[in-house]
This record gives structure tokens, C-alpha cells and sequence, in this order.
């Protein structure tokens, strides 16, 4: 997925020539029904379809609204649903996914307008797996909770999130059932699972919190989130690796 | 979900699965295909229960004759065959997702999904002739 | 729950793979008679008239624990796998528990008759 910035850049002055977008087009104010309009724009071998998006908006149309703001891949504004896959829009080169480029605001989210989403149930569902440190004790004046580079190891990837949307907007189950955390939410929850410094009891209390019937059993392990996610995370692993402890831990006090 | 309440939203309800299934990748195709296949066998799995009970309430005899005539048609052995089909596939797709759930295979995810598609494939290509001619 | 699901999906595929097999391929659908399922049920998988000659006898024992096992194991799989797919539609606590309640008399009722079917044809 990750285009090398430099390989773009040295290609970046050749061009490709127009290329066509359909765009998905929501006003309030004036739409009904949600439409597509087709748009027109020139293109360079390091055109990305946030570049495309961008330039419509200033050149042909500038009623169209399009979420973004570091264009690097790293605010995770601009998660789109683009030729058949969720994608950061600025992560995407126009060239790579084939014409036309069909843009549309992430499934399963409500449409605020144009290709702008709500994100609030979103981020509801991030807040309900606690993403927060809590350590076992009140730190000490000047004491300091270090994590052990081996532990640090387990959660390098799932750091990575940035919480664009994309995966919780590839998942059936998190559309289907809001109580499901889904993919992004449980991949924050296993970020803290797996960081040793909070201790025992707060290991098994973040799993109390997500087993219950619309919790973490409720993956069907369909990978799409794998699949889409921008960062190379995979939220279906960090997933089956909770519920498998989870059961561990059950069947343990079975035996007890 | 919550909303935001501060604006009007536009829910596009659930157009998104079934209308995108050109989109579907591999695992979203695999649990489609196993939840269908688990409806299917939960289904016949309470019609054959009722129709095996003819043994009980109607007596030996009626049972013999229901069985004779619903194993007479070809249709029904076309069918049968079909749900042989439904238990392989869920069957090995099954072990896919027990496999999963120990930490096994999650990056061949995909290749996992077609290899239980081809085995199952193969195996009811190659009991077939049990089916459609017994 | 969830693990039994996957304990009983396990079981399954041996189970129900072996009752196929019975029935399809060595007995034959076309000749199922009450007198055979007798016979199976009551001395076990035995040589026979079948379409693929029996060569390893299988005690009534087994045969009998075979089936009982694969009434209960496919019952719960089937009844609980479908009301899953219920709570997963996010219906709501009332909805939920109906769907609970139903699918457990449901599956009450299926192992009490697949019970009395096996009894109808235990004949010793
Ligand atoms: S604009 Fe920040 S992630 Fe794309």
C-alpha cells in the first residue's frame, strides 16, 4: 500500500493525462437523494485522489466538501470509499486504482454532506474500550512507568492507528450491531491489554469489558478490516487474541 | 451509534453489504457463504427431525413408505447433494475459523478460504456419483 | 457458549460426516426402511445389503452414542448459531431474550423428538 515518497516524487512530473472521478454528492439543503457527478481533472504519475479532490473543489465545483488536513497519511481524515475499498484519499494515487476513480464517503457512516461523515458514533465506541493508561497505583513523585522494549514490541502496529474509520466502516457486525466495538475500538483495547505496566487486574477487567454478547465474539473474522486498514494493522489478530485469552481465562476459573 | 446532533444526517442504511458484493474480498465472501450455509443446514436440520418423527407417531410402516417416496425423485437427490455441499464447505470452512481462533494461519487467511472452496468442490465433485445414481 | 460453539462445530464435522457417510454413501437414501434403521440403531453398523460392503463391524454401543451425539451437538450448533445471527442484528434487550426463550423451547422440543425417533426404532 505504502507508495514510497520518493519513487512519487521523481515520477511526479509525468503526466497521465486527464483522468475521470465519479464523486458521490450529498447536499441538505438542496439534495433529496444522495447522486454522482462526474468531474474531469489532469493528472501526474504522483496525483493522489485527495490531489484530484482538491482540485476540483478549487477549479470546477467549490460546493464540494472533502474532509482532510495533513495529506501524509497521518491525520486519518480523509478515509473514503474508493473503487470498491475503504482508502486514505491521500494515500491513494489516482493511477493505482483505474478509472473511472468512483469516490464515495465511508459505508455504514452517516452522511453529513458531500463525502464528509459522522464520526461521532465512532468515536463513541473508541471511548468505550477505555483508551486510557491506568496504572495499577497514583505514580510517586518522580516515578515514572517505563514499559520494557520487548513488551513495547507486542503493540508497535496497533500504535499505528490513527482512527480514520476505515476498518469499523469495512465491518459487517460493527454495522449491523452498534453495541459491537468494532475493529478500531478493539485494536485500541488490545494496545492496553497488552501493555504489562497496568498489571493483572486491569488486564482482566479490559476483558470483562469486551465479552460480553456484542463483544469481542461478535467477529465473524472476515478480515476486511485487515484488508483496508491504511497502517498495516490487523484488528481481526489483536481480536482473536483477546478472545482466545478471554476463554483461557474462563475455563481457568472452571477449574478452580 | 450515537449522532451528532448538532447537524442533519443522511443514513444510507444497509444498501452497503448486499449491493457491494462485487467489492467483496475473500473472508467477506467466506462468511457470507458459512452463514448461508448454516442457515440452510439449521433449517433442515428442524425439517428432518419432523420428517424422521413419522417413525414415532405414524408407526414403522408409514415411515418406510415416506422415506421410499421422498428419496423417489431426482430433484431430491440434486438437493442432497446440495446439502452435502453446505456440510463440506461449512465443515471445512469451519476448521478455517477454529484454526483463526488459535492464532493459526491469520496472514494465509485468503488462500485458506479458497483452498476449503476447492476441497470442498472437489470432494462433492467426487461423491457425487453416490447421490445422483444410489 | 461461544466455545461449546466451536466444541460442537468440531464434533460435527466427525459426526455429521460419519452420518452422511451412513447414509448416502453405504446404505443409499433410496434404501432407507424402517427394518434397516432398526437393525443400525439396535446392533450397530453391521455387515449387510449395502451398496459399500461393511468390512469393520461398529458396535451397537457406539453407533447409538454416535447418533444421540450428533442429535445434541447439531441441535445446539443449529439453534444457537441462528439465534447469534439474531443478536447480531442489534435488536434489542425484549427481542433478544424472546429470541433466547425461542430457540431454547425450540431446541427442547427438537431433542425431545429426535429422542422419541431414536426410541421408535430401539428395538432390542
Ligand atoms: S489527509 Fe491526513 S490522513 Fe489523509
Amino acid at each position: 500500500m505504502a507508495t514510497t515518497q520518493t519513487e512519487s516524487e521523481a515520477d511526479a512530473a509525468t503526466e497521465v493525462g486527464s483522468v475521470e472521478l465519479e464523486v458521490f454528492r450529498y447536499v441538505p439543503e438542496e439534495d433529496d437523494e444522495p447522486r454522482f457527478e462526474s468531474y474531469t481533472v489532469d493528472a501526474e504519475e504522483g496525483t493522489t485522489v485527495l490531489d484530484a479532490l482538491i482540485e476540483i473543489r478549487d477549479t470546477e465545483d467549490a460546493s464540494l466538501t472533502v474532509r482532510h488536513s495533513c495529506r501524509m497519511a497521518r491525520c486519518g481524515s480523509d478515509a473514503l470509499y474508493i473503487n470498491g475499498k475503504q482508502r486514505l484519499a491521500c494515500n491513494t494515487l489516482v493511477k493505482e486504482v483505474g478509472e473511472p476513480v468512483k469516490v464515495e464517503p465511508l459505508p455504514r457512516f452517516d452522511v453529513i454532506r458531500d463525502l464528509v461523515v459522522d464520526m461521532e458514533g465512532f468515536y463513541d465506541r473508541m471511548e468505550a474500550v477505555e483508551p486510557w493508561f491506568q496504572p495499577s497505583h497514583e505514580p510517586e513523585t518522580g516515578e515514572e512507568f517505563l514499559q520494557s522494549p520487548e513488551n513495547r514490541k507486542n503493540i508497535d502496529t496497533v500504535l499505528d492507528c490513527i482512527w480514520c474509520g476505515a476498518c469499523t466502516s469495512s465491518c459487517s457486525p460493527a454495522g449491523t450491531d452498534d453495541r459491537f466495538k468494532g475493529p478500531a475500538a478493539l485494536a485500541k483495547a488490545y494496545r492496553f491489554y497488552k501493555d504489562e505496566r497496568e498489571g493483572e487486574e486491569a488486564r482482566k477487567n479490559r476483558l470483562r469489558l469486551l465479552e460480553d454478547a456484542h463483544g469481542i465474539y461478535r467477529c465473524h473474522t472476515q478480515f476486511n478490516c485487515t484488508e483496508v486498514c491504511p497502517k498495516g494493522i490487523s484488528p481481526t489478530e489483536a481480536i482473536m487474541e483477546m478472545s482466545r485469552d478471554a476463554t483461557k481465562q474462563k475455563l481457568a476459573f472452571w477449574r478452580r | 451509534m450515537s449522532k451528532d446532533t448538532r447537524v442533519e444526517t443522511y443514513s444510507r442504511g444497509l444498501i452497503e453489504d448486499p449491493s457491494r458484493w462485487k467489492d467483496w474480498m475473500g473472508g467477506m465472501w467466506a462468511f457470507y457463504l458459512h452463514r448461508f450455509t448454516g442457515l440452510v443446514l439449521s433449517f433442515y436440520l428442524v425439517m428432518h427431525l419432523f420428517v424422521l418423527s413419522t417413525g414415532y407417531w405414524m408407526g414403522h410402516e408409514t415411515y418406510t413408505e415416506v422415506m421410499q417416496a421422498i428419496a423417489a425423485p431426482k430433484v431430491i437427490h440434486v438437493m442432497e447433494l446440495g446439502l452435502f455441499a453446505a456440510f463440506v464447505f461449512h465443515a471445512l470452512n469451519g476448521t478455517r475459523i477454529v484454526l483463526f481462533d488459535m492464532m493459526r494461519g491469520l496472514e494465509i487467511q485468503e488462500q485458506l478460504f479458497y483452498l476449503s472452496v476447492a476441497l470442498s468442490f472437489a470432494i462433492v465433485v467426487a461423491s457425487a456419483p453416490f447421490f445422483l445414481l444410489g | 457458549m461461544w466455545l461449546l460453539q466451536r466444541v460442537t462445530g468440531v464434533g460435527l464435522i466427525f459426526l455429521l460426516g460419519f452420518h452422511f457417510a451412513v447414509q448416502h454413501f453405504i446404505v443409499g437414501a433410496t434404501n432407507v426402511t424402517a427394518a434397516n434403521t432398526v437393525d443400525r440403531i439396535t446392533y450397530g453398523l453391521i455387515e449387510g445389503d449395502h451398496v459399500i460392503p461393511v468390512t469393520i463391524d461398529m458396535s451397537a454401543v457406539m453407533y447409538q452414542a454416535s447418533a444421540l451425539l450428533l442429535l445434541a451437538f447439531s441441535v445446539f450448533h443449529g439453534m444457537y448459531g441462528v439465534h447469534n445471527i439474531v443478536v447480531e442484528q442489534n435488536p434489542g434487550e425484549k427481542i433478544e431474550r424472546l429470541s433466547r426463550y425461542f430457540f431454547t423451547v425450540l431446541s427442547v422440543v427438537l431433542l425431545i423428538q429426535g429422542v422419541l425417533i431414536f426410541y421408535a426404532f430401539f428395538a432390542p
